[in-house]
């Protein structure tokens, strides 16, 4: 009989510690205010070097390589272009000779369009999207040569904007790495990019923030150094202090890791950056306090960082921008635990979990002395 | 509560900048392998028709199975040529009648050639599909005849193992020749010597299907390694 009115306590004890704990930790419950639906997609640089040679009839057809039996000083109808299916780009040029048992003097490049530096022909204007350059059309097997020789033509090519370029130096692209395009198919003429943005507003909290219909609305295609820029106003017309979150997801099928060279940088007014991380957030990320009445533009940034590799390109970025509120209380309701409390509040709850920690070890205490007898 | 974001953010920083300051925008490379297997140019020079002991003893008008044909053994096509040297004797050193046994009127005053080429019509002359491109009567002993395998205005390719068709002439006639003037017992070499060239890279044609016999035979002379 004693021993069940003990186990009795110790459950009711046992129950408050843990809605002290409990409520302890969710010292705040965060309303969401507002959502938005956008995507950016981001674009390739994609190159093909297309080769032809004359068949028997005198037309030109296209070969994947020239494989042919020649004699010295032979001239071949050999034609060599490269073809730009990405984003504009700088380009450059390779000649190499494998098994030659001699000098082969280089294939003339005109110098009004290309300067050569080290091994690379460089193409001084940007390749346009659709457009194609011609290395050479014909080419004189060289003289006094035997046997069988490779010619390896080697393309590479670069997006052209925010690359700084110097055709005096000795490396002229800088400090660059070349990949391969993650997609040899890739063609920009056939890339459609729509931008569906969708603004959702909670019940009544338009009158909280504004965002625009269009929010960090992009149609071109992105790549790395882009920047896209938009504003948000947000105003607290409570009488209460307020404070404004945001958790922003990935809404694709794509995974996060992609989205790590999305950089977020959140501005207000007074210059002040916010925000500078990643553009999506694991947890709730606070945009700042609102006295009653205050009202703040904030600028957010989104940039696509250099650094990254072609695993970024070619992909439709979808992100879920969520906004939340936090009412920010003085006063403290004893009996209502449900709500929100923080501040002074909190010392409360610590008593209360105090007082419940000795309660239970007094009652552990009896229990086991009650069990010796 | 942003103490998490800023962590986040600082490793994303660090692994960017940590690639040693290297940018890398998005960029492309695409390439191609050629293969030239520079060949020769081999051709062989035959009579299949002839037959040594068939040139023994002739007498004068006789005919002798003869037909010099080039093959292009070699890797490429080529453009071919046969230089027929004919043995002659002075004006004065020797009588070739007509075919019908009189002296020729007027009397020649040139060399006159010991043999006469016959083609398949069992004419004097060559066969069609050769142009005479050259003749050198410059030496004391013998008359050269160069022909080429086309026409007076285009060379004919060679093809990688095809043969000249039809041949150089089919027979060489012993010119009618008068006895007592020391052509009779003695031994006559009718030399004949095939040439050929690449089609391909030869200045000054512009067009292998056009090209002029006589500018390739130029061309051959200056050129080739063993020379005419």
């Amino acid at each position: 009989m004693i021993a069940k009115k003990r186990i009795k306590y110790a459950a009711l004890i046992l129950i408050l510690l843990a809605a002290t704990v409990v409520s302890g930790i969710y010292a705040y419950t965060s309303y969401e205010i507002a959502t938005v639906e956008n995507n950016v997609v981001s674009g390739a640089v994609n190159i093909e070097l297309k080769e032809y040679v004359k068949d028997s009839n005198g037309q030109q057809v296209e070969v994947d390589s020239v494989n042919e039996h020649v004699i010295p000083n032979e001239n071949i109808p050999f034609t060599v272009r490269v073809y730009n299916k990405g984003i504009k780009a700088y380009l450059r040029i390779k000649y190499e000779y494998v098994n030659a048992t001699f000098n082969i003097s280089d294939i003339n490049m005109n110098s009004t369009d290309w300067v050569k530096k080290g091994d690379y022909y460089y193409f001084k204007s940007i390749l346009d999207e659709n457009t194609y350059v011609e290395l050479f059309n014909g080419y004189t097997i060289p003289n006094n040569i035997t046997g069988e020789y490779n010619f390896i033509i080697t393309a590479e090519a670069i997006q052209s904007e925010h690359l700084n370029v110097n055709f005096e130096s000795d490396t002229p692209w800088g400090n660059i790495t070349i990949e391969d395009s993650i997609d040899d198919n890739y063609d920009i003429s056939t890339v459609n990019v729509s931008s569906n943005t969708i603004v959702d507003y909670k019940d009544d909290s338009r009158k909280f923030i504004e965002i625009p219909a269009n929010f960090m609305e992009n149609i071109s295609l992105l790549k790395p150094g882009d920047e896209i820029s938009d504003y948000i106003t947000i105003k607290n017309v409570s009488n209460k202090d307020i404070e404004i979150l945001m958790k922003n997801v990935n809404l694709s099928t794509i995974s996060n890791d992609n989205y790590r060279y999305l950089n977020l940088k959140v501005i207000d007014e007074s210059n002040n950056t916010v925000y500078d991380g990643t553009i999506l957030q694991n947890t709730l990320t606070s945009l700042g306090s609102f006295k009653p009445g205050e009202s703040k533009r904030l600028k957010f940034v989104v940039k696509f960082y250099e650094g990254n590799p072609n695993a970024t390109s070619e992909k439709d970025y979808k992100i879920g921008w969520k906004f939340y509120l936090n009412e920010l209380e003085e006063e403290i309701d004893v009996i209502d635990i449900i709500n929100p409390y923080t501040g002074d509040g909190i010392i409360f709850w610590v008593i209360l979990f105090v007082i419940s920690l000795c309660l239970l070890a007094l009652t552990i205490k009896k229990f086991i002395l009650a069990k010796k007898y | 509560m942003n103490k998490k974001k800023v962590m986040v953010a600082a490793i994303v920083l660090a692994l960017v900048l940590s690639i040693g300051g290297v940018l890398a925008y998005f960029s492309d490379s695409d390439a191609a392998t050629n293969t030239f297997t520079v060949g020769n140019i081999s051709i062989e020079l035959t009579e299949p028709n002839w037959v040594a002991d068939n040139a023994e003893n002739i007498l004068p008008n006789q005919k002798v199975a003869k037909d010099p044909t080039i093959k292009n053994d070699g890797s490429n096509p080529a453009f071919v040529f046969i230089e027929v040297a004919i043995p002659k004797k002075a004006a004065n050193a020797v009588i070739i009648e007509n075919q019908d046994g009189t002296s020729p009127d007027p009397v020649p005053t040139d060399a006159q050639p010991l043999f006469e080429l016959i083609n398949s019509t069992g004419n004097v002359g060559v066969n069609s599909g050769w142009y005479l491109v050259e003749t050198d009567t410059t030496d004391a002993s013998v008359n050269k005849y160069v022909y080429a395998y086309g026409s007076s205005t285009a060379m004919t390719s060679l093809g990688v193992n095809a043969s000249t068709n039809p041949a150089l002439f089919n027979e060489i006639r012993l010119a009618n020749v008068q006895e007592g003037w020391s052509v009779e017992s003695s031994t006559q070499n009718v030399v004949v010597t095939g040439y050929g060239i690449q089609t391909e890279g030869l200045s000054g044609v512009t067009n292998t299907a056009q090209a002029n016999p006589s500018t390739v035979w130029g061309l051959l002379k200056a050129n080739a390694v063993h020379k005419p």
